[in-house]
């Protein structure tokens, strides 16, 4: 061997080897913890951006459509304005224009939408697609909803269906009636449309063959700005469009923007996330790189004095580190694909199966470049920011420099503290001020060590936080577990053609006592959404008919409690400073609730509609002389449009859904139940737990019941007068749901700890490696081992004693800004302080920093003294 | 030929509010092919005087020429470099390169200047200092006695102009450091070397041409 020995290898080359060789386990730790951060911030990322999708794909099948913005009564003008718009991607021709009927109930509403519209926008949010889009007249495509409804259980294309079809504008007659219609395709949509109609489609080709125009019909945008609200993409549309008073822009947040939103509470939260986990991996690795500098510092210094330039001690630096950063990079990035490609789809697509076979790639190879890249350049930074303390050293005080952090120097002056206290003649026990000693000793590494530390804890306690905040079944356990309620269809047909009742109340209180005896409805838990069905008298009607609504909306007026209507009062005392707040709270004031129903144009007729009388009789059967009923006047103080997002949740009925709703004062609301008939709209209540299942099976009974009794005077068997919801069947339904984002909320915070776990090894593992000949010095003058290893139990204690008080206080403080900012993103996030898990946390804490170094002190400790002493002190 | 000038050199350290005036304005000159020993009670600022001479620390003032340039101007790559070519160390301790063996340790310096390793110069001078058998050992596996006469061989085997060598001999025996500092004196005339050698011992003080003595900060020549 010592002949082949190499004697003209490079200088460089036999430093950097050396150094390589030498560094082996710090390259090791390195390398590991290289290739953790890459596999941990691709897994974050991936999952983030996979659960993002699967959550804007959720939004997307219920919104039945992958845009959410839209223009009502597009003309061929707005069409090519639209089309000529930098932002906007598409625009697809949406005609609403006809009804499917059966024993006078509309069941399907008839839509004709062009290429773009179908292909682009409407198709992606199926479940299931057969067959195509129809071309000829007398084509027509169906839901498996209106499939099932029609009794065809086993749908084929082409085949012939017979419909009663009309057009929405009774005065075209053409092709209406019972005809046949051949099935071009059919459909399985999640669309939760609580009118229950669903929608068949039509070509294109029928509204030409009858003569109907393309134009006005609604436009559907594609806008390519999905960080932008509804709102926002909304105003930006009126500003940049010019429209007739008759057009109305709707834009909804895109299924983009309200998955994101749901994903981490709002971007700025998501991206505090990220810096938080950035900063404890860039702590990790500075650490590691930082101790293992500290040693080598001395050797740089000697080899500057000896004339190796600084570039080339650099070189002999950075190179093992770029090479440990390919290594990891490429080890790395094969785990992450492995995760991500394969163990990932196994799971995300298993746990959204019923997504129909929807397979979400959350494979991303961008999000692999920006981990290693982010990655690589944090340990390059780290790197060079220890180094620069060299930049700083004379040659002469670098060799020195070891000894600054060593016991055996007496120059420095917190490094005396330990010397002096090295008192044996003391009875006292002189070793927990050794320790003390020692964990103060370095003011930057106990700084370092301390911050990671916390930062690691605190990053677990911030992800508990989030996971358990953001746990969708926080909402859902909010909702009462049984809601009964009256249907919309139910009542417009009630009010369109009931003769019989003399006082109409469609909710009566007979069926509330049947109810309590049949279905164990706890009488007195029950809570009820109460109201009228007000007949608005002419001068009403016009404050009501600026709201342009094609669907022509329920008018009800809805009782609000105390609270309700004081959250009310406070949204319009800080949003709406226009309306007329006094004459509601003191005078026969109403204000106007709506589901987003007015234009911009809309807007400005309606501040003039502003102190109008509006009338309201109450409801009486079909063909009674309403000239005789009593009016109460109220005055319209404004419209509010509850879909804004500041708007208090009230719990009003149907979700706003097609919906106008009155609300007045409760003096308000007193006066006029003199004159009209109170309704009850909705019962709710909560039962115990264990009597949940049974209470169900009986209300479903009871529920279907009704429902018979009611369908046998006369009307539709699909039409049913009460409908169920349990809360149990939604959370069943979302259960799926909530399992992904727990796995995935749970994945991200072990990963965290993880980091922070290997953090403190490293820490500790180094610290007594480079302390070993301290320990050798300690023992020469004669300290035993067991008194050593108690020194190294107590430094952990003092760890952990200082990492608890600072994540108690600041953490906690921290926490808890935390909660609210995000309980500002998103209303149903509970913030609850997780005292299980930090108590846990500090018990594992304890049991790492006192048994750990003592495991590893044994390690190192089969050494005699004189042996580490030497080996050490080259 | 002058190969080392300084002139009114003065070194203060501060440590907090106490000052220590180590040199105190000293000015000498050193020629070619000299070898010179430096001699004064421990903690008189001996090793802080060689230091400086080879630009390893500041002046609190003065000048430094090293043949003619003077080094206390340079920027410390600058410096990096000229010490390279021209300056060869020996210290009190601290010496090798732990991580590379002892010929890799040797060779070092002559490699960085780039010149052709010379094996059989390399295991001559290594035998003359008694060596030879630890070539392939790491630092860490000699006695400090054989530390030292590695760190010599390195700075003999560059021939730098000017070697300057803080109590290289320090852990040796008697003979051996006479044989070692016979060697080294050899060597320096044999290659018009220059030589400064700090040291407590008179027998190698009188091998010198020159003894130059400091006692408060000042030199007694
Ligand atoms: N970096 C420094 N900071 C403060 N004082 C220093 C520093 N370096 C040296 N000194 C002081 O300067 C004086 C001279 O030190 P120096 O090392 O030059 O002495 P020396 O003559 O080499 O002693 P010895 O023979 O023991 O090696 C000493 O009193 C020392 O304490
Ligand atoms: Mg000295």
């Amino acid at each position: 061997m010592i002949k082949q020995y190499k004697i003209n290898q490079s200088p460089e080359k036999v430093l950097e080897r050396a150094y390589s060789h030498e560094n082996k386990n710090r390259n090791r730790i390195l390398l590991i913890a290289v290739t953790l951060s890459i596999v941990v911030m691709f897994c974050i990322m991936s999952t983030i951006y996979g659960k993002n999708q699967a959550d804007v794909l959720r939004y997307i099948q219920a919104d039945g459509m992958t845009v959410s913005t839209y223009l009502e009564n597009g003309t061929e003008d707005s069409y090519a304005q639209l089309k000529k718009m930098s932002y906007v991607k598409d625009v697809g021709l949406e005609n609403r224009i006809g009804k499917l009927m059966n024993e006078g109930q509309n069941y399907a509403t008839c839509v004709a939408l062009d290429s773009k519209a179908y292909e682009k926008m409407v198709m992606p949010s199926f479940l299931e697609v057969h067959g195509k889009y129809p071309q000829e007249a007398d084509e027509i495509m169906l839901s498996v909803k209106t499939l099932e409804y029609l009794g065809i259980d086993n749908p084929k294309i082409g085949m012939s269906v017979f419909l009663d079809f009309y057009w929405n504008n009774i005065f075209s007659e053409n092709n209406t009636g019972n005809q046949r219609f051949i099935l071009a395709g059919y459909y399985i949509d999640l669309r939760n449309s609580i009118t229950q109609n669903s929608v068949a489609y039509i070509s294109q080709r029928r509204l030409q063959e009858n003569s109907i125009k393309q134009f006005p019909c609604r436009l559907l945008i594609d806008v390519d700005k999905n960080f932008l609200s509804g709102e926002q993409i909304e105003s930006q549309l009126y500003k940049d469009l010019a429209l007739s008073e008759k057009q109305r822009i709707v834009g909804n947040d895109s299924a983009a923007y309200r998955a994101m939103e749901e994903t981490v509470g709002g971007i700025g939260i998501g991206i505090l996330l990220s810096m938080i986990i950035l900063l404890a991996l860039f702590l990790f690795v500075f650490n590691v790189i930082y101790i293992s500098l500290d040693k080598e510092i001395r050797q740089y210094g000697l080899l500057e004095i000896l004339g190796v330039e600084n570039r080339q001690i650099r070189k002999i630096v950075y190179f093992p580190i770029l090479r440990l950063c390919l290594i990891g990079s490429v080890v790395g990035g094969i785990i992450a694909c492995i995760i991500v490609g394969v163990v990932y789809p196994l799971i995300i697509n298993r746990m959204y199966q019923d997504m129909g076979g929807v397979r979400l790639n959350v494979f991303f190879p961008a999000f692999l470049a920006i981990a290693c890249l982010v990655t690589c350049l944090m340990v390059l930074f780290a790197t060079s920011f220890s180094l620069h303390r060299l930049k700083k050293l004379t040659p002469i005080q670098a060799v020195k420099y070891e000894n600054i952090d060593t016991i055996a120097s007496g120059r420095k002056k917190s490094a005396r503290i330990v010397t002096v206290k090295y008192d044996f003649q003391k009875k006292r026990n002189p070793i927990w001020r050794i320790a003390w000693g020692n964990v103060i000793r370095s003011k930057k590494k106990f700084i370092i060590t301390i911050l990671s530390l916390t930062l690691g804890c605190q990053i677990v306690l911030m992800s508990s936080v989030i996971a358990n905040g953001t746990d969708f079944m926080n909402k859902l356990l909010e909702n009462n577990d049984f809601e009964i309620s009256l249907t919309q269809n139910a009542i417009r047909t009630l009010i369109e053609t009931s003769t019989k009742t003399e006082k109409m109340v469609m909710f009566d209180n007979d069926m509330i006592s049947q109810g309590e005896k049949e279905a164990n409805i706890p009488k007195n838990k029950v809570e009820r959404i109460e109201g009228f069905l007000p007949i608005v008298d002419e001068y009403g009607q016009d404050s009501i008919r600026i709201l342009d609504s094609q669907n022509d909306p329920l008018t009800i007026i809805q009782k609000l409690d105390k609270n309700k209507l004081d959250r009310i009062e406070g949204y319009v005392k800080k949003n709406e400073p226009l309306l007329d707040i006094d004459s509601f709270m003191q005078r026969n004031g109403v204000f106007i609730l709506h589901n987003h129903l007015l234009s911009e144009q809309g807007a400005e007729v309606a501040k003039k509609k502003i102190g109008k009388n509006i009338g309201v009789c109450d409801l009486v059967p079909v063909g009674t002389d309403m000239s005789e009923s009593t009016s109460i006047p109220l005055v319209n103080c404004g419209y509010i449009d509850i879909s804004k997002k500041e708007f208090p949740d009230l719990d009003l009925m149907w979700q706003g859904e097609n919906t106008v709703y009155l609300i007045v004062s409760e003096n308000t609301f007193s006066t006029i139940s003199k004159i009209l008939t109170k309704q009850t709209f909705q019962m709710h209540f909560n039962v115990p737990d264990k009597s949940e299942n049974e209470t169900k099976i009986e209300l479903k009974q009871w529920i279907r019941r009704v429902n018979m009794e009611f369908q046998t005077n006369g009307y539709s068997e699909k039409l049913n007068l009460l409908s169920l919801t349990c809360n149990s069947d939604l959370i069943a339904s979302e259960q799926k749901h909530i399992l992904v984002t727990r796995f995935i909320m749970w994945t991200i915070s072990t990963a965290l700890s993880f980091i922070g776990i290997v953090n403190y090894l490293n820490t500790i593992i180094t610290d007594i490696m480079t302390r070993k000949r301290e320990f050798a010095i300690m023992e020469s003058i004669g300290l035993t081992r067991k008194q050593l290893r108690w020194m190294l139990t107590l430094e952990g204690l003092f760890y952990c004693i200082l990492i608890a008080a600072l994540l108690g206080s600041v953490g906690s403080g921290i926490l808890y800004v935390f909660g609210i900012c995000m309980h500002n993103q998103m209303e149903y996030f509970t913030f609850k302080y997780p005292v299980g898990l930090y108590i846990g946390i500090i018990i594992i804490l304890i049991l790492f920093c006192t048994i750990i170094p003592r495991l590893i002190y044994r390690r190192f400790s089969t050494e005699s003294a004189a042996e580490c002493l030497r080996r050490t002190s080259e | 030929m002058k190969v080392f000038e300084a002139i009114s050199l003065s070194k203060t350290f501060v440590n907090g509010d106490s000052y220590l005036k180590v040199l105190d304005n000293v000015s000498f000159v050193i020629n070619e092919g000299e070898f010179i020993a430096i001699k004064g009670i421990s903690g008189s600022g001996k090793s802080t005087l060689l230091n400086i001479m080879g630009g390893l620390e500041y002046p609190t003032q003065g000048q430094i020429f090293v043949n003619g340039i003077n080094i206390v101007e340079m920027s410390e790559e600058e410096r990096t470099r000229f010490r390279l070519h021209n300056i060869g160390f020996v210290f009190q301790n601290y010496n090798l390169v732990p991580v590379i063996n002892v010929i890799e340790n040797i060779m070092l310096p002559a490699k960085l200047i780039g010149q052709k390793i010379d094996e059989i110069e390399l295991k001559e001078l290594a035998n003359r200092l008694n060596i030879q058998d630890k070539l392939y050992h790491m630092p860490n596996t000699l006695s400090g006695g054989q530390q030292q006469r590695v760190a010599i061989a390195r700075a003999l085997f560059s021939k730098p102009q000017l070697l300057l060598a803080d109590e290289p001999t320090g852990n040796l025996d008697s003979k051996t450091r006479i044989d070692t500092i016979h060697l080294m004196r050899t060597m320096c005339d044999e290659y018009r070397q220059t030589m400064v050698i700090v040291t407590h011992d008179e027998q190698i003080a009188e091998m010198a041409d020159r003894i130059i003595c400091i006692e408060d900060g000042r030199l007694v020549i």
